[in-house]
């Protein structure tokens, strides 16, 4: 408990949290180890759980039978793994697999949604967090989509 | 006029004259990327400063700017080329024994002196590395461990400089590798320059930035919100220069004669600029 | 000068006068070109005697429009310069920079001959000794001085001549010129007609000037003269007025960049780069070499390279990546007026305009570089005193 009270309190995404909060959070959140190769999240599965990676590197990737399994994005110590469970239908988007023996957060996604439905100060705190992951995962979805080592267009 | 009378008599360099140079290496880097290694064919030019360029010429094909990627003692030049127009290919397509024009060197350096010191972010695209090798290079040499390196590509096969790569990294530098995408074997992270920069735990006192011009804007300002200041962040611009002195007035991005007052410039004197379009 | 001894000034024939003058510089082993009418128009060219100069001739200029008038006057610079200024001369709009010729195994390069003889200008006006001082500045830059413009304008002799009737389109008062050369020639001529007849004063700028005047052997000046050449400076002054701050516009144009009146131009500019290529200053150039084909089929064995005039109006003036930075002639005319009143100064420490109003002038769409300047100026004040709701 203690640890999980710890990672929470110095994870980047829950920063500037109360105690209070973190206590909340702590009751249904766990720490957990996976060894590099495991799937946290397959596409269109329910997305029942949240990571917040404390070590370690995750890959979110795109798959189909016609194409190579691509790495689009990599997810990294401090990041966080998915918004899919804070948004309808709440079903994971894409494949994230552990790259690296993973040391992280997992925290009950449906509870934690239930807490900010009713504590928005902390659904504010979460929306924001998660606009912040959103925003980068944008931008450089917009650069891998211009190319931006390509030649000119 | 009386200061014009001694004119006729002033020494007559001419700064268009190419000195000739034969290549006597040939690298492939990457399917479209090669790192020629030169040697004057009798005298050479004057020495190199990192981030500055020459003037590449191939006989009846054209001359393009290339920077200097690497020089070495014995007076070679190293430039990194990648086949793209017509005089890009010619250059790429040389073989060892082949003549090739160089003018320079031209331009600006990146500002070795003032980084001594400091902690040092160096942030380098696709072929942007090359322009930031010597730079990269000398800092290691002075002090690695206040140095990361973030070095971005389309994927692991365009990564320029393996060996260099590890020999940082063995050196004490941090350096931090991503592509756009990969497949799992990949070590390094995938996603832009901005993300590796947005994630560093290490802070940083200024930096140089090389690459694409998009990855250059959004990764000066993602060094700025690490806390850098604009005017300790310097990128290399390019546009097409001809001449490499400031005379045929075609590289002009506002009041900079980028081949005269660039490549490398100071962010905060051309963010303005770069945020208007077509100037 | 001089020196110590009072500055030397000789009262000279418009006709014989003159023709002695050209004779003489000549003589002297200079080039002499001075302006001539040909093809309905003034052009600067070679001259063997003064009667190759106009006589009674006078312009009508406005935006769009430049004609030629002929009168019994008999007066030798009532004229005002055509399309063509003397950068053509210092800066040729197509020169042979290098030949480069293979050999054994690597290449050789021989340069083009220095001129042969200096040249002597004649009937310099102060915007055109301003537009040489100008690109003075850029060519013989001392970190990269250009051997040929060099050359070429080595040991230059100016006989400068004061603007007795301005054109409409002229505004060399606002940017920080006037009718009058001040300095940096060797000579200066003013023609004056009134009731103590016609005449030319001639004074000297410098000490070849001065010996020049001095073996023409000319009557001395008196004061009558001397107060022709202030009145005549005086009211050609004073009928052009001051139209725009010039000295002002690199400030104020500074933040124009993204102003919608540049697209307000480019609704009239035909991107035709007219402007450029009659402009006294503008610098801007291609280098290329040239590669005859070889009628056996061997290998190529020499390459001339080029440099000819450029213009910022052409489509890939600016390029990155192969591709037009400059893309609309909305950005294009931006360049070409900001470079001009404004980032010049940044640059090379002076104006890049010397308000000759050629831009004007020989503009198909008669587009007012003056009026365009000041339309921008009023705008940013607006848009100043308007204030923002951002901030």
């Amino acid at each position: 408990m203690n640890e999980i009270r710890q990672s929470l309190a110095t994870h980047p995404f829950f920063a500037g949290l109360s105690e209070r909060r973190i206590d909340t959070l702590a009751a249904f959140a766990f720490v957990r180890d996976l060894p590099a190769g495991e799937w946290l999240a397959r596409t269109g599965a329910d997305a029942d759980v949240f990571y917040a990676l404390i070590h370690g590197r995750a890959g979110i990737e795109i798959h189909a039978a016609d194409r190579h399994p691509l790495v689009v994005a990599t997810v990294h110590s401090g990041d966080v793994i998915g918004w899919s469970w804070f948004v309808e239908p709440h079903r994971w988007h894409f494949d994230v697999v552990a790259l690296d023996d993973l040391h992280l957060l997992a925290i009950d996604a449906p509870r934690l949604r239930a807490e900010c439905a009713v504590d928005h100060e902390l659904g504010y705190h979460v929306a924001g967090q998660l606009t912040r992951v959103l925003a980068s995962r944008l931008e450089a979805a917009r650069h891998q989509l211009v190319d931006v080592y390509g030649l000119a267009r | 006029m009386d200061s014009l009378a001694d004119l006729g008599t002033m020494p007559a360099v001419e700064p268009m004259e190419p000195t000739p140079y034969r290549v006597t290496h040939s690298r492939r880097e990457t399917v479209d990327v090669t790192t020629l290694t030169l040697v004057p064919v009798a005298a050479g030019l004057a020495s190199v400063l990192p981030g500055q360029y020459l003037m590449v010429w191939a006989f009846g094909v054209g001359e393009i700017p290339i920077s200097v990627s690497r020089t070495l003692p014995t007076g070679e030049v190293l430039l990194t080329v990648r086949a793209v127009g017509a005089t890009s290919t010619a250059v790429v397509g040389t073989t060892v024994g082949d003549v090739l024009g160089l003018r320079g060197p031209f331009g600006t350096a990146w500002p070795l002196a003032a980084a001594a010191g400091r902690d040092l972010v160096v942030v380098a695209g696709g072929l942007g590395l090359a322009p930031l090798r010597m730079a990269i290079d000398a800092q290691v040499a002075q002090d690695p461990t206040r140095l990361s390196v973030v070095v971005g590509a389309r994927e692991q096969p365009q990564l320029l400089y393996a060996d260099d790569l590890q020999r940082w990294t063995a050196a004490g530098a941090r350096v931090h590798l991503t592509v756009d995408a990969a497949g799992r074997s990949w070590h390094g992270a995938v996603g832009t320059t901005t993300a590796v920069l947005e994630r560093l735990a290490e802070r940083h006192e200024m930096a140089f930035v090389c690459g694409p011009e998009l990855m250059m804007t959004s990764g000066a300002r993602a060094v700025v919100g690490c806390g850098v200041q604009p005017s300790d962040i310097w990128v290399s611009l390019e546009r097409n220069m001809h001449c490499g002195i400031g005379h045929c007035g075609r590289c002009q991005l506002g009041s900079q004669l980028l081949c005269r007052d660039g490549a490398v410039v100071r962010w905060d004197h051309v963010e303005r600029l770069l945020e208007v379009r077509g100037r | 000068m001089t020196g110590s001894h009072a500055p030397v000034a000789v009262r000279l024939d418009p006709r014989v006068g003159l023709d002695a003058l050209v004779r003489l510089l000549a003589a002297d082993g200079y080039r002499v070109l001075g302006p001539v009418v040909r093809n309905g128009v003034v052009e600067y060219d070679d001259v063997m005697s003064g009667d190759d100069l106009p006589t009674g001739v006078t312009v009508e200029q406005a935006p769009g429009r430049w004609r030629l008038h002929h009168d019994d006057s008999g007066l030798r610079f009532a004229w005002t310069p055509g399309a063509e200024s003397w950068k053509r001369y210092v800066f040729p709009a197509r020169q042979e920079v290098l030949r480069i010729r293979r050999t054994d195994g690597s290449f050789a390069v021989t340069r083009p001959a220095p001129p042969e003889r200096p040249f002597a200008f004649l009937a310099v006006r102060d915007c055109e000794l301003r537009a040489l001082a100008v690109l003075d500045r850029v060519e013989l830059d001392p970190s990269h001085p250009d051997p040929r413009y060099a050359q070429r304008r080595a040991g230059t002799f100016i006989v400068a001549v004061t603007c007795g009737t301005p054109a409409a389109t002229c505004w060399c008062t606002s940017m920080g010129g006037g009718p009058q050369p001040g300095t940096g020639y060797d000579v200066r001529i003013t023609e004056a007609a009134d009731h103590h007849g016609h005449r030319l004063v001639a004074e000297a700028g410098s000490e070849r000037g001065a010996q020049v005047l001095i073996r023409l052997a000319a009557t001395a000046v008196d004061e009558h003269d001397l107060a022709a050449v202030r009145s005549v400076a005086e009211a050609a002054t004073q009928s052009m007025g001051v139209r725009l701050d010039g000295a002002a516009l690199p400030t104020l144009l500074a933040d124009a960049d993204d102003s919608p009146h540049w697209q307000v131009v480019a609704e009239r500019c035909l991107s035709c780069g007219n402007c450029t290529m009659v402009c006294p200053t503008c610098f801007c150039s291609t280098f290329s070499d040239h590669t005859a084909l070889t009628s056996d089929g061997s290998a190529v064995v020499e390459t001339v390279r080029e440099q000819s005039w450029a213009s910022c109006f052409q489509l890939d003036h600016s390029a990155l990546g192969g591709r037009a930075v400059r893309a609309t002639t909305a950005d294009r005319y931006r360049q070409w007026l900001t470079h001009k009143l404004a980032t010049w100064q940044e640059q090379f420490g002076t104006t890049g305009c010397v308000g000759c109003g050629r831009c004007t002038v020989w503009c198909p769409a008669g587009i007012d570089i003056v009026q365009e300047a000041a339309a921008l100026v009023a705008e940013r004040a607006r848009l100043n005193s308007a204030g923002d709701f951002r901030t």
